[in-house]
C-alpha cells in the first residue's frame, strides 16, 4: 500500500508549530530533569563561552549610547583620582588591584571577573560606562548602587581609562593615600591587615592633615554635626542617592555616623583651594548675595552664610566643580528627595548654566566662616 | 412639590442675584467716581434699550393686528425716519454722550498733581504693590489702601504674563502687560472694603489672584500709610529666629530684620491684612499654617518651594510670628 503525502502550505505551518512546541517541552524537560550541572566548578565548554561573549559584547555595544557630557573630561585628575578610590573600594575585591593576585574565592566566580587592565581597551568609553552603570546579568556585575547618578559613573570610566599604565604602587598613590604604619604582630593578629578600607574618608575628603583628594569631594571640614550626620543618614537610608557614598554609609553604625560628624565639625574650616572672593565674577556675587529676584531665586546666603539652619550646609570653600555638579543634579531634579534637597530643587531648577559657573566660582572663592548662630548681642547681622 | 421646588429656585436664583448686587465684588455698587459714571451709562442703556424693546413690540403688534392703521406703517417716510434716521440719532448721541461720561482724553490731572503714586505688579499669582510717597517709597502685596476722595493713579505692570486689574466697586479693568505701564485713576467716594480680581486668565491659579482695596477717610488712611512704611513691629518673637534658621528671607522680605528678599510678598505688616494667599485665605493663625503646609495644594505651581523641612514647632511659632507682623 503505497501512501502519498503532498506538502501543501498548511501541512508545513503545521509542522513548524509542532516542532516549535516540541523545542519548548524539551527545554522544559530538561531544566525539570535537573540533569545538567550548573555547578561554576564546571565552567562553560569553549563554544558557549565563546557565545556568551558574543551575545554579551553586542548587547553592551547596542544599548550603550551615553557619550560623556560637554563640560567632563576624561583625563581630569581629579575624576580619575575618585574613580580610583571607588575602585579599590567597590571593584577591586573582585576584579584586583594592579599588582595584586585576585582573590581565590572571587576567582571561583563563573564568569571569573576580568582583570581589567588587559581588557578595557576593548571598550569604547559609552560601553564602559554602560557597564559600571546598569551591571550585566549572570555576571556577578552589580549595578550602579546611586539611582539617576550617571555622572558618578565617569569617574570610574576615567580611571579605568588609566588603569592599564598603572603598578601596584602608582595605583595605592591614587587610591589609597593613607600610608599606614604597619601594625605590629599582636595588632595584626587580632584585627587583620591594617588598610584603608571603604570607610576611610580622607581616601577622598579632608582631614585634619590633609585636603580634599578630588575636586569632586566636598570638603567637610567646618559643616555642621547635625548636616554631616543627616547626610550620612540620607546616603545610608536610600534617600540621598550616590554609588560611591551610599556603600560607605552602609557600612556605619548609628554611634559611627555621630562620631565621624563630630570630628569634621570640629575641624577648622579651610582657606579657599583658589582665587579670592573679589577675582569672582560679579555674577556670582550678586547671586549669592541677593539672587535672581525676577526669577524666583533667593539670595544663596539665606540659607547657606553659616546662619540658617545647621542642616543646611556652608558653601564658601567648596570646590567649584563639586558646586557645580551638585547645582546641576538639584537643577535636573536627580537630588530631590529629601525635604532639603526638595526645597533647593525648586530653586536650582530656575538657574542657567552661566548662573551656575558663576555663582559656584564665588563659592569656592569665598573664605569659609566658622558657623555662627546669632545671640541676642550680635541682633542676629550677617 | 415640583411647584415647590420650582419656587424655591426661583428664590435662590433671586438671592443669589440680590447678594452679587451687594457684594464686596459688584460692579453694580458704584462706589468709585469712575464705576459710578460707568453704572449711569449702564442704566442709561439698560433704560433706553427697554423702551426701544417696548416701542417694537407696539409696532409689531399694530402690525399683525392693526386693522387699517397698518396702512401707516408701510409708508417709505416711516420706513426712513423709524429705521435709518431714529437709529443714526440715537447711536451718535448716546456715543458721544459715553465719550463725555468716561472723560475719554480727559488728561488725568487730579491724579498726576496727587503726591501718592502706587505701582501695582501683577506676577504669577499675586500682587506686588509699591506706594511711592514723598517720605520714600516700600513695598506691600495684595492689599491697596486709598484715600477716601483723592484721585490715586495706579501704574499697572506686570513681572511674568498679561494679567488685568479689576475692582469693580471702583473702576473699570485694565491690561497689566509686561514691558509697559498702563495707569489707572481710582478714587473712592466713601470707606469701605472692596474685593478686586485677576480678569486676564494667566495660568492655572488664576481664579485664586484676588485682592482687597480698603478705601479710608483721609485721617485713617494718613496714620495707616505711617504705620505701614514703618518696620516690623514684633519684636523678641520666637518665630522670628525660626523665620532666619529657614531662610524665609531668601525671599521675603521683613524690614527692620535681616529678612530683605525680593522674590515673593513683602511680609512686613502681613497680619494685618485682610486676606492671605491673595485673596485665598483669611490672615489668622491657622491660615498662616495652612499657607506653610499646603501653599503648593492651594495654589499649585507657585513659585514657593515645599517647606517640608520645618518641623510642627517651628510651623506653629512661624505661623504665630507672621500673624503676628501687624
Amino acid at each position: 500500500m503505497q501512501v502519498r503525502f503532498r506538502l501543501t502550505p498548511l501541512r508545513l505551518l503545521g509542522g513548524v508549530v509542532l516542532l516549535f512546541a516540541l523545542t519548548i517541552i524539551g527545554a522544559l524537560l530538561v531544566a525539570w530533569s535537573g540533569v545538567y550541572s550548573i555547578a561554576a566548578s564546571r565552567g562553560h565548554p569553549g563554544w558557549l563561552n565563546d557565545f556568551l561573549e558574543l551575545g554579551m559584547r553586542r548587547s553592551v555595544q547596542t544599548n550603550s549610547a551615553l557619550s560623556p557630557p560637554d563640560h567632563l573630561d576624561l583625563d581630569d585628575p581629579s575624576l580619575v583620582q575618585l574613580g580610583a578610590a571607588h575602585f579599590r573600594a567597590g571593584c577591586a575585591p573582585c576584579h584586583a588591584a594592579p599588582g595584586e593576585p585576585i582573590n581565590p574565592i572571587f576567582e571561583g566566580m563563573l564568569p571569573t571577573p576580568p582583570r581589567l587592565e588587559d581588557y578595557v581597551d576593548t571598550w569604547e568609553d559609552e560601553d564602559l560606562h554602560w557597564i559600571v552603570y546598569h551591571g550585566l546579568q549572570y555576571a556577578g556585575m552589580p549595578a550602579w548602587s546611586g539611582a539617576d547618578r550617571e555622572d558618578e559613573v565617569w569617574a570610574v570610566v576615567a580611571f579605568l581609562r588609566r588603569l592599564p599604565e598603572l603598578d601596584r604602587e602608582g595605583f595605592r598613590a591614587l587610591a589609597g593615600r593613607t600610608d599606614l604604619a604597619p601594625s605590629s604582630p599582636e595588632t595584626f593578629v587580632k584585627e587583620g591587615r591594617n588598610a584603608a578600607g571603604l570607610t576611610a574618608c580622607a581616601r577622598c575628603h579632608d582631614d585634619a592633615e590633609r585636603d580634599i583628594a578630588s575636586s569632586l569631594a566636598p570638603r567637610l571640614s567646618g559643616q555642621s554635626a547635625a548636616y554631616l550626620k543627616l547626610t550620612l543618614e540620607d546616603y545610608r537610608a536610600n534617600r540621598r542617592q550616590s554609588g560611591i557614598m551610599e556603600p560607605v554609609a552602609a557600612e556605619l553604625t548609628d554611634d559611627q555616623i555621630d562620631q565621624l560628624a563630630d570630628y569634621f565639625a570640629g575641624l577648622s574650616p579651610r582657606p579657599p583651594l583658589k582665587g579670592d572672593a573679589s577675582d569672582a565674577s560679579e555674577m556670582g556675587r550678586d547671586i549669592a548675595e541677593n539672587g535672581i529676584p525676577d526669577r524666583g531665586v533667593g539670595a544663596c546666603m539665606s540659607c547657606h552664610g553659616g546662619m540658617a539652619e545647621e542642616t543646611y550646609p556652608v558653601l564658601a570653600g567648596q570646590s567649584q566643580t563639586y558646586l557645580q555638579n551638585q547645582l546641576r543634579l538639584f537643577r535636573d531634579g536627580v537630588r530631590a528627595e529629601t525635604p532639603q534637597a526638595e526645597l533647593m530643587s525648586a530653586v536650582a531648577a530656575r538657574l542657567e548654566d552661566s548662573e551656575i559657573d558663576a555663582v559656584s566660582a564665588y563659592f569656592a572663592a569665598t573664605t569659609p566662616v566658622v558657623r555662627n548662630t546669632p545671640t541676642a548681642d550680635t541682633g542676629g547681622e550677617l | 412639590m415640583n411647584c415647590g421646588r420650582a419656587r424655591m429656585a426661583g428664590i435662590l436664583i433671586l438671592a443669589a442675584l440680590a447678594a452679587g448686587c451687594a457684594s464686596e465684588q459688584s460692579a453694580f455698587s458704584g462706589e468709585g467716581v469712575e464705576s459710578a459714571r460707568t453704572l449711569m451709562l449702564t442704566w442709561i442703556l439698560f433704560a433706553g434699550g427697554a423702551l426701544i424693546l417696548a416701542l417694537v413690540c407696539g409696532l409689531t403688534a399694530l402690525a399683525l393686528f392693526g386693522g387699517s392703521a397698518r396702512r401707516t406703517l408701510s409708508s417709505e417716510r416711516l420706513v426712513v425716519v423709524g429705521g435709518i434716521v431714529f437709529p443714526a440719532v440715537v447711536l451718535t448721541v448716546l456715543l458721544f454722550y459715553g465719550y463725555a461720561l468716561l472723560g475719554a482724553g480727559a488728561a488725568t490731572g487730579a491724579a498726576a498733581d496727587s503726591p501718592l503714586r502706587i505701582t501695582v505688579e501683577g506676577n504669577r499669582w499675586w500682587w506686588r504693590v509699591t506706594y511711592h510717597t514723598p517720605d520714600g517709597d516700600f513695598d506691600t502685596a495684595n492689599e491697596l489702601r486709598i484715600p477716601v476722595g483723592e484721585p490715586v493713579a495706579l501704574e499697572l505692570t506686570s513681572a511674568d504674563v498679561i494679567h488685568s486689574f479689576w475692582v469693580p466697586a471702583y473702576a473699570g479693568k485694565i491690561d497689566m502687560i509686561p514691558g509697559r505701564t498702563n495707569t489707572l485713576t481710582l478714587e473712592a467716594s466713601r470707606p469701605g472694603l472692596r474685593r478686586g480680581q485677576c480678569a486676564e486668565y494667566c495660568g492655572g491659579p488664576h481664579a485664586f489672584m484676588s485682592f482687597y482695596v480698603e478705601a479710608l477717610d483721609a485721617e485713617a488712611f494718613t496714620d495707616w500709610l505711617a504705620s505701614e512704611r514703618g518696620d516690623a513691629v514684633v519684636g523678641d518673637h520666637p518665630g522670628a529666629d525660626a523665620f532666619r534658621r529657614a531662610g524665609c528671607g531668601a525671599c521675603h522680605a521683613v524690614r527692620g530684620t535681616d529678612a530683605s528678599g525680593r522674590v515673593g510678598p513683602d511680609l512686613t505688616h502681613v497680619g494685618s491684612r485682610h486676606s492671605l494667599g491673595a485673596g485665598l485665605l483669611a490672615n489668622e493663625k491657622g491660615d498662616f499654617r495652612a499657607w506653610i503646609e499646603r501653599h503648593q495644594e492651594l495654589k499649585p505651581e507657585n513659585l514657593m518651594p515645599e517647606m517640608a523641612t520645618l518641623d510642627e514647632a517651628d510651623i506653629d511659632s512661624l505661623a504665630s510670628y507672621l500673624a503676628a507682623l501687624k
